[in-house]
């Protein structure tokens, strides 16, 4: 996580000076609270040299300004390095963000943290309170938790930029899971701190052999309800929050392709992964290819499109021939027959048949949130052509393994069924068009 | 660290030394419940970008 960080310095322009201010400035703020200790820093001196904190957002409001023109560069320079520029102008203002601002909050919280010491000085103020305002900076640990979570996170959500469709989620969890366990991590760390300098600020309060008149008492007692009541206020805030981040998600679903739950699939599970391929939806009264609605024609021509810039992208690659079948349970013979010949004349010799279940998680802070698990059948799909051209250019048919006659079947729920069966035992299925 | 209290102490009559260190205590565990808080706060609020992005991928 630390060599993250560093990198994430190394994107920002000006990052060192930006770490530099930010470490200038909380260095300051613990002198003051050393001198507010010792009473050699008068509230009014302590609040003017708050005006320091304003090093951070002025070095941090640079780095920004460098950035952001290195982005606006890039989009007026040459396409082939204004990418590259472009990608390190937008890392600049991603990694810059929130070392700026937690930088300036940790400083904040500091420059707090002195001013009650300092007013805790003073004769019109209690000293417990200057005592207990300290174990607020046993939150510093959570918020450098904060950035060197968020700096990891950015990292390698970028990273995600190169990497295959079908791996990003799993990193992405697996990037997420480790950066919750560290900031976890970072809080425990600063629930001890702050349970620690609460012990120690307890001792000095039992060893002050001095007892308060009974306004100071009441004036005590005031703060500690107003601070009992800011505590309770964050806690019911923080209550949906917390109930969302306790409860655990489902684990990654296999059929992450298919986001189409339309139209409603046999309820099926498939032997075979459902793989990335242009998706052919059969509704009852329609067809859809990818979403869009076309007719049998349109669907031919364009897969054949589809297969052209197939093989054209891709020279050298062999075609695979597989298009996603997702298929009203309802759909007749003859609406599958006209689908599937036209999928069939496009080249597309390999269709998988999908089965999609909607599955519905229940979630504290979003409510319902739907995903669709899907599996498939793997078939082959040939006509009668087909098996005349192959017999007479001496083809082995078996390994078309099963053989399903569309004809047989009065509706795709039953097909569907017979296919799954067939495929479960193992052996390759093939569907046969009717004439 | 002593205690500036001995200033209202000298103008105001006094309450007992055990009251005393009964109210200055609710009052240090007061700042240790609040900073407690605060802390449960920030992690769950940056823990809900995590949420959103697992919603995302979901």
């Amino acid at each position: 996580m630390w060599e993250t960080f560093e990198a994430a310095v190394g994107f920002i322009p000006h990052g060192r000076l930006l770490v530099a201010a930010v470490l200038v400035v909380c260095g300051a703020q613990l002198c003051a609270i050393v001198l507010g200790l010792r009473r050699r820093l008068s509230p009014g001196a302590q609040a003017i040299q708050g005006t320091s904190l304003l090093l951070i957002p002025i070095v941090a409001a640079v780095s920004f300004r460098a950035s952001w023109m290195t982005t606006l560069g890039a989009l007026a320079g040459a396409p082939a390095s204004g990418v590259q520029a472009f990608t390190d102008g937008l890392n600049g203002l991603v990694n810059a963000s929130p070392m700026a601002a937690v930088g300036t909050l940790i400083a904040l919280e500091l420059w707090a943290i002195g001013l009650a010491v300092a007013l805790g000085s003073e004769p019109e103020m209690p000293a417990t309170a200057a005592r207990g305002a300290l174990v607020f900076a046993g939150l510093s640990a959570t918020l450098v938790g904060v950035v060197l979570c968020g700096s990891y996170a950015i990292h390698e959500l970028a990273s995600l930029a190169d990497v295959e469709p079908e791996r990003k989620a799993t990193m992405l969890r697996a990037a997420l899971d480790f950066t919750r366990d560290h900031l976890i991590r970072f809080a425990l760390i600063s629930r001890w701190t702050i349970v620690g300098l609460g012990a120690l600020a307890m001792v000095f309060v039992v060893r002050d052999p001095k007892a308060s008149s009974r306004r100071a008492l009441a004036r005590q007692a005031m703060c500690a309800a107003l601070l009992l009541l800011f505590a309770a206020g964050l806690t019911i805030v923080a209550r949906p929050l917390r109930a969302e981040s306790e409860l655990a998600w489902p684990p990654p679903s296999a059929g992450e392709y298919l986001l189409a739950a339309d139209p409603i699939t046999p309820d099926l599970v498939g032997p075979d992964a459902v793989e990335r391929a242009p998706v052919v939806q059969i509704f009852v009264d329609r067809l859809a290819l990818d979403g869009d609605k076309v007719t049998a024609d349109d669907l031919r021509d364009r897969l054949l499109t589809l297969r052209n810039n197939f093989i054209l992208l891709r020279p050298g690659v062999s075609f695979d021939g597989v298009a996603v079948i997702v298929a009203d349970r309802a759909a007749s013979t003859s609406q599958l027959r006209r689908a599937l010949g036209a999928v069939h004349e496009a080249g597309y010799l390999s269709p998988m048949f999908a089965f999609a279940r909607s599955e519905t998680s229940v979630r504290p802070l979003f409510g319902p949130v739907t995903r669709v698990h899907a599996t498939a059948v793997r078939a082959g799909l040939f006509d009668r052509i087909d098996d005349d051209v192959d017999r007479g250019l001496g083809k082995d048919l078996s390994d078309r393994g099963v053989i399903v006659p569309l004809e047989r079947f009065t509706s795709y729920e039953s097909l569907a069924r017979r296919l799954v069966e067939a495929r479960r035992t193992g052996s390759a299925v093939s569907v046969r068009l009717g004439d | 660290m002593a205690g500036p209290d001995e200033a209202e102490t000298e103008r105001a009559p006094p309450a007992s030394w055990e009251a005393s260190v009964v109210v200055r205590a609710l009052l240090v565990g007061a700042f240790v419940v609040a900073a407690l808080a605060a802390n449960d706060f920030i992690v769950h609020s940056v823990l809900l970008i995590d949420a959103v992005l697992r919603r995302v991928f979901f």
